[in-house]
């Protein structure tokens, strides 16, 4: 019996001494940090520690709370700049709402938003002291598509509102097949979900009461709506402009019957022409912004950060 | 006559029906995970970094966030759960409060993961000021897993024989000294089978860890217990969830990882046990 | 004077050990307090009518809490569930229990532990990866993630439970019986479903109750594979959200504080009821084997 106590309690301190060694040598690859980029990845302290300069932002923290639409690109930026100017980087979803509080409550370094802060979240804010500072970070633009078998070229608004919200049941009131219309949305937590019921199923907002059909598809990301879309017929749905591909079935959209239809794209996001667009920015408290921080903004307003937010589907600002 | 035995193989043949389907399914999570999964092992897998979005690299950091979690999961489980059990076999007698202990651990095993992650944000991560933090998040598993501890430490003492005890008092020892030095290292097989399990469960637990110490990603690795962490079973779900087309490499090494992490310490556990049960076999 | 210090210092370690042996009991309800106290917060704020007898959940823009739509996603998976891990379930249990020989016995209980082990997350993962498209294709729906995927991987989560548990009720029949029934001329089989079983009856419920306490609060599988769509409905190839699926994927979304926050302990308190009671009961009748 002691012996299996014996074997309990090795197991037990090498479980310990594993995650001490391998945390220790990582951490000194990480604060003692490489030229090359890599951080400990090989995990092997010796190389990275050999490698002796230590990066600009080593020891610093960095938080990075807020919106799931910024999450992935976040995500990205965060490892970019890690491996360039080092640092402890954290990086949380939340979404905007709970960004901005955190940074109000000064839990976190910086609020990623895929909306503009409130009035109310800036009174909140000066009563603790916090100047926020706006900076734009990149574009998003929606495009809504349909499956293959769905031969509209085009949709209002005021006709999207009425497909989610159920009031237009078939295609055929569209002018397309007479088949029933399924529905594809985000969760009710993706922040891209949220836009869209504001902005196009409310219609900004003049419209509180519309929501979501009750029989819309709520789904996780936008790869698994343009998934299921691909394989199935009579779908609509929507997803941002990074993850749409040229052979998919898009929709121009209208403002209302009398204007110009337009198909999203880079320049029409970016001249604001596309209606489905919106801002996506990051805030910092003015006053009391760390250089991590600063390093971090001017990082991702960079040419690199700018073509990482691209990559992942944005449009960038600059 | 004959119906009847026709019956009777009838039925047999759904029975056994009914085990194959089951012994199916686990072997075949198993055998898909290891197929699938093994591919992606490697030493840059274990021991690198996430890169390029989560989709290539290494789950390093959330192997070591796990560990951490099960090491301070642990140490906040054990004492309490064993003093507890102390408590409930040597001390309390057949009292009615006894009884109340008994029904509250049975509910608080009963109640759902999420509704302990949703305690330990409102009571550790808020109230307490932990924030989100590791520290948070291994009180929250430990609270979930001391039905587990308690109940297990008590049937090893209770395993343990009263001469003992008799024994040890009639030399005189007070009742602490025999539960500690008589007692306790008789029971200690039983208590490290239930705290291994304990522990494997604790790893491969996500509801209770979204809240309390979860991180989507982190470069670099946590440095206090007041730092949040990444774990596996979360890394897992983000994969599966939220990253849009990763690899399917990296999810089912993943998920191979995290089986084998909670594998490894039910086996241990069972191992012990059988090896207990093999002993008393001979003893009697 | 030694003796004195002897004396409090045992006295010391006896309330230390109290302390920690009603650790249970002060958790629980400290959880409770917590949860209760956040609803009322909720209650406070919007009418806990409305919230009871809602059919929309749609907490963000448009703040309307109803707790119907959950629900009914919640039962509609255990009910599936259930039925799928009942046969299944007690089937085995007999089997393992009563016709296998030894050997068997002994490497299929191991298999059956392992899928107890088995994290929910990789369950739901396994889900995604290969129930979740086979749904789909089989029944030719838009979308494969349903209320029957979620039914199908926690009957199995749930399986464990109802085969342990039921398995040592038909052990606890006494052999006697067995042999009465032989005698008397009965088949294998018929003593089985006509002595054995209902010998058993109680402890096999006890392990349905219990496996009903699994399902009901499982969440990182239904969060994972039954798409999330808190609606009403009335079929298992459609799209539900659960109680538990509520709270794992909004919680992290809410200002805290806000009404949105404590709603979400509002329906937290409601699945801690729903479990509490079906644990109850699961005692009480595991309560009536020790009798026997």
């Amino acid at each position: 019996m002691l012996r299996i106590a014996k074997i309990f309690l090795s197991l037990l301190m090498l479980t310990i001494i594993f995650s001490f060694v391998f945390s220790g040598c990582s951490s000194n690859s990480q604060s003692v940090q490489t030229g090359n980029g890599k951080p400990g990845t090989d995990g092997s302290s010796d190389e990275s520690s050999d490698n002796g300069a230590g990066k600009k932002f080593d020891g610093k923290t960095l938080v990075l709370t807020g919106s799931t639409t910024l999450l992935e690109v976040t995500n990205n930026w965060a490892e970019e700049f890690y491996k360039e100017f080092g640092g402890r980087i954290t990086v949380n979803g939340g979404g905007s709402g709970e960004g901005i509080a955190s940074l109000i409550n000064g839990t976190t370094d910086i609020a990623n938003s895929s909306r503009n802060i409130k009035d109310s979240e800036i009174k909140n804010a000066e009563e603790n002291g916090i100047t926020i500072r706006e900076i734009p970070v990149l574009y998003d633009g929606i495009a809504i598509i349909a499956s293959e078998n769905i031969n509209i070229e085009e949709v209002t608004l005021e006709q999207l509102a009425k497909i989610y919200t159920g009031e237009i049941k078939r295609w055929s009131e569209l002018g397309g097949p007479d088949k029933e219309i399924i529905l594809f949305a985000r969760d009710t937590n993706s922040g891209t979900g949220e836009y869209f019921l504001e902005e196009i199923i409310q219609r900004k907002g003049t419209k509180k009461d519309s929501d979501y059909s009750q029989m819309t598809i709520r789904l996780n990301s936008n790869a698994e709506i343009v998934n299921n879309i691909s394989d199935t017929d009579n779908c609509i749905g929507y997803v941002g402009l990074g993850f749409v591909k040229p052979e998919m079935n898009i929709l121009y959209i209208k403002e209302d019957d009398s204007s110009q239809n337009v198909m999203p794209s880079i320049k029409s996001v970016r001249e604001r022409i596309y209606p489905i667009s919106r801002e996506l920015f990051v805030y910092a408290d003015e006053n009391n912004i760390s250089d991590i921080a600063r390093g971090y903004i001017d990082f991702i307003l960079s040419e690199k950060g700018q073509s990482i937010g691209a990559e992942a589907g944005f449009v960038p600002v600059k | 006559m004959k119906k009847r035995y026709l019956q009777q193989k009838i039925f047999y043949g759904l029975l056994l029906f009914c085990t194959l389907v089951v012994v199916a399914f686990v072997l075949g999570i198993i055998i898909f995970l290891i197929v699938k999964g093994v591919r992606a092992i490697n030493l840059n897998f274990i021991l690198g970094f996430p890169e390029n979005g989560m989709r290539e690299g290494g789950i390093f950091p959330a192997i070591l966030g796990t560990l951490y979690l099960m090491i301070g999961t642990i140490i906040f489980a054990l004492p309490i759960g064993i003093f507890a059990a102390i408590y409930i076999n040597e001390y309390a007698g057949k009292s009615k409060i006894t009884r109340i202990i008994r029904l509250s651990i049975i509910n608080m095993s009963g109640v759902p993961s999420v509704v302990f992650g949703l305690f330990g944000l409102g009571f550790f991560v808020l109230f307490l000021r932990f924030g989100k933090s590791i520290l948070a998040g291994s009180l929250t598993l430990a609270l979930m897993i001391l039905p587990v501890i308690i109940t297990s430490t008590e049937e090893a003492l209770k395993s343990v024989s009263d001469t003992y005890r008799q024994a040890s008092l009639a030399l005189g020892a007070t009742k602490w000294q025999t539960i500690y030095k008589v007692v306790l290292p008789q029971a200690l097989p039983g208590i490290i089978t239930g705290s291994v399990i304990g522990i494997g469960r604790a790893a491969g637990e996500t509801a209770p860890i979204i809240f309390t110490v979860a991180a989507f990603s982190q470069p670099g690795l946590p440095k206090s217990i007041l730092d949040q962490a990444m774990a596996l079973p979360y890394h897992l779900y983000v994969l599966a969830t939220q990253v849009t087309n990763p690899p399917e490499d990296m999810l089912w090494g993943t998920a191979l990882v995290l089986l084998f992490l909670v594998l490894f310490f039910s086996v241990i556990g069972s191992i012990i046990r059988v090896r207990q049960r093999l002993k008393k076999r001979e003893l009697s | 004077m030694k003796s004195k210090l002897n004396n409090f210092k045992n006295f010391l370690i006896t309330r230390f050990i109290f302390l920690n042996g009603i650790i249970s009991i002060v958790v629980l309800t400290v959880i409770l307090i917590f949860l209760v106290y956040n609803s009322i917060k909720f209650f406070s704020g919007y009418p806990i009518f409305d919230f009871l007898t809602g059919t929309r959940w749609s907490p963000t823009s448009t703040e309307k809490f109803g707790l119907l739509p959950l629900l009914a996603g919640s039962t509609l998976i255990t009910v599936g569930a259930i039925i799928i891990a009942l046969p299944l379930g007690v089937g085995a249990a007999i089997y393992i229990g009563e016709l296998a020989p030894r050997a068997v016995r002994e490497t299929l209980k191991p298999v059956i532990e392992i899928l107890a082990t088995i994290p929910s997350v990789v369950i739901g993962f396994i889900g995604i990866q290969l129930i979740v498209p086979l749904i789909k294709r089989a029944f030719g729906l838009p979308i494969g993630l349903t209320a029957l995927a979620g039914s199908i991987m926690l009957a199995f989560m749930s399986l464990p439970t109802i085969i342990s548990i039921s398995e040592d009720a038909i052990n606890a029949v006494p052999i006697k019986y067995r042999h009465a029934s032989l005698a008397l001329g009965a088949t294998k089989w018929e003593t089985t479903y006509k002595v054995v079983v209902p010998a058993a009856k109680s402890g096999i419920v006890a392990s349905i109750m219990l496996g009903l306490g699994r399902i009901v609060g499982e969440t990182m599988t239904v969060l994972m594979v039954t798409g999330n769509s808190p609606r009403i409905v009335f079929s298992w190839l459609q799209p539900v959200r659960t109680i538990t699926a509520t709270i794992a994927a909004e919680m992290g979304e809410t200002v805290r504080g806000g009404l949105h926050f404590s709603s979400l302990f509002a329906i937290g308190l409601v699945l801690f009821i729903i479990t509490f009671l079906i644990n109850f009961i699961a005692d009480r009748f595991i309560g009536r084997i020790r009798k026997m």
